[in-house]
């Protein structure tokens, strides 16, 4: 007999949510109000609708969007129970979320769940079991990843790409640099650079020699100046752009100049290791 | 950085996601349906000081805090209160303004405060019109103030989904590259 599922939504991804746990082969009910069409209903709490007439009954899992709890409250006063719940969003942070509510219980934190991105049937297939395994009192831990939140954001690359344009501001104020430079057109310095140029002009006599010592970098980021800092920021830039699935590239030209004595490092470099940054990091960046 | 939002995109999603577009809006356009529709009308009236005008005047301090707080908390220079770039202290304080500089140059982020800001200013306006329109809260029964009621309305709504709009073309993330 086919695990009964009710997926409590009134958004738009509410079909294709109720699709893939009925591709997966799961009984599927959904209720949903009309909190959207402007009909009076939304003013006394939203009329319940749902796909079945009679009574509800009991489910395996109700499957709901984290804003529309509501719905599955109304959903129990009309008769409706359920061994697990899973909640979701399709908009905003899922972590946060989770964070913030943590009496919805479990939840969908690795993902939104959006028209572009639906639900796909490997992912219902793994609510129901993990459901399953939950009712019957052996739930996974950890959770499956569907459930966890994202491995933590780029932030060494972030950093690092913060520090190129600190490097590169100094460069082309110091004429190192010319204008056209394609890194720091594609870091916006083109249009930025007269505020720059007062932000950096005090000191820019000292700092153009700072900026071009492995210690200027390796300090910024806590490292000490050794080639064991190095090591250490190399593998957490491998680590953090193998989690974006992405090379090193140019960047490992600029990791390979931080040894401790080098004093050096070029502006040809650290450009290269900008542009190749800008790629991988796109608009990821920092959460 | 990825896994605890700052405060700011907190703001951000229960202003506008949780509040704006999930159910202020759906109120708005549920209340100039009923404005046209005179079965419904009488059973709903007694809300409508509660739901439309109320929730305005609790929210729009949201929307100030939001706009206020924005440059300092998305912008890159936040990054140094946390993460790698915390560790670095006051000599680095110069690579965090070159950081904001370039960002505001590549996300036009100025111009998209100000459109916000202005759509702010605007649902302010209008809402003081809607709510003088409708003797603060008391819808009226006779035709020709429905009518006018109906319109301020309308033009609150415009602002209010101006304004929703302004605040989802904000970045979501700090944008560094």
């Amino acid at each position: 007999m086919p695990h009964r599922v009710l997926v409590a939504d009134s958004s738009e991804v509410r079909t294709s949510v109720a699709r893939a746990f009925h591709l997966a082969g799961a009984d599927v009910c959904l209720a949903y109000g009309k909190e959207r069409t402007g009909a009076p209903s939304v003013l006394n709490g939203a009329e319940l609708e749902t796909s079945r007439t009679g009574p509800l009954g009991h489910f395996l899992v109700v499957v709901f969007h984290q804003s529309r709890e509501n719905l599955w409250r109304l959903a129990e006063k009309a008769g409706a129970s359920a061994d697990t719940s899973v909640w979701y969003t399709t908009e905003g942070t899922p972590t946060f979320v989770a964070q913030h509510r943590e009496d919805l219980g479990p939840g969908i934190q690795s993902r939104r769940i959006t028209p572009g991105q639906p639900l796909s049937v490997d992912e219902a297939r793994t609510i129901i079991e993990t459901s399953v395994a939950i009712a019957e009192g052996r739930a996974p831990n950890p959770l499956p990843d569907l459930y966890l939140p994202p491995p933590a954001g780029p932030e060494y690359l972030s950093a690092l790409a913060i520090l190129c344009q600190g490097y590169l501001a100094v460069a082309a104020s110091s004429g190192q640099l010319r204008d056209d430079d394609e890194a720091l057109v594609a870091m916006g310095w083109p249009e930025a650079k007269e505020d720059i140029k007062r932000i950096v002009r005090a000191g820019v006599q000292e700092r153009w020699p700072e900026v071009q010592t492995s210690r200027w970098w390796l300090e910024a980021l806590g490292f000490p100046v050794s080639p064991e800092g190095r090591g250490q920021l190399e593998s957490k830039v491998e680590d953090e752009a193998a989690s974006l699935k992405a090379s090193v590239g140019d960047l490992k030209i600029l990791l390979g100049e931080l040894e401790p004595q080098n004093e050096a490092i070029g502006a040809k470099v650290v450009s290269g290791a900008y542009l190749h940054l800008a790629a991988v990091l796109g608009s990821q960046s920092c959460e | 950085m990825r896994v605890t939002p700052g405060q700011w995109q907190v703001l951000r999603r229960r202003f506008n996601h949780d509040w704006m577009q999930n159910r202020y809006l759906p109120w708005l356009a549920t209340y100039l349906n009923l404005l046209e529709d005179r079965q419904h009308y009488q059973e709903y009236t007694a809300d409508f000081d509660r739901l439309v005008l109320e929730e305005w005047r609790q929210h729009s301090d949201d929307a100030d805090a939001l706009l206020e707080s924005f440059f300092r908390e998305m912008a890159p220079s936040f990054l140094f209160a946390g993460g790698p770039l915390r560790v670095g202290g006051t000599g680095y304080s110069w690579v965090a303004s070159v950081a904001d500089a370039l960002w505001r140059a590549r996300l036009r982020a100025p111009t998209l405060l100000d459109d916000a800001r202005r759509a702010l200013v605007q649902a302010k306006k209008r809402f003081s019109f809607l709510a003088a329109a409708c003797d603060d809260g008391v819808l009226p029964e006779d035709g020709e103030r429905r009518t006018r009621v109906a319109e301020e309305l309308r033009s609150f709504r415009d602002c209010c989904e101006q304004l929703g709009g302004a605040v989802s073309a904000l970045p979501e993330l700090i944008r560094v590259t």
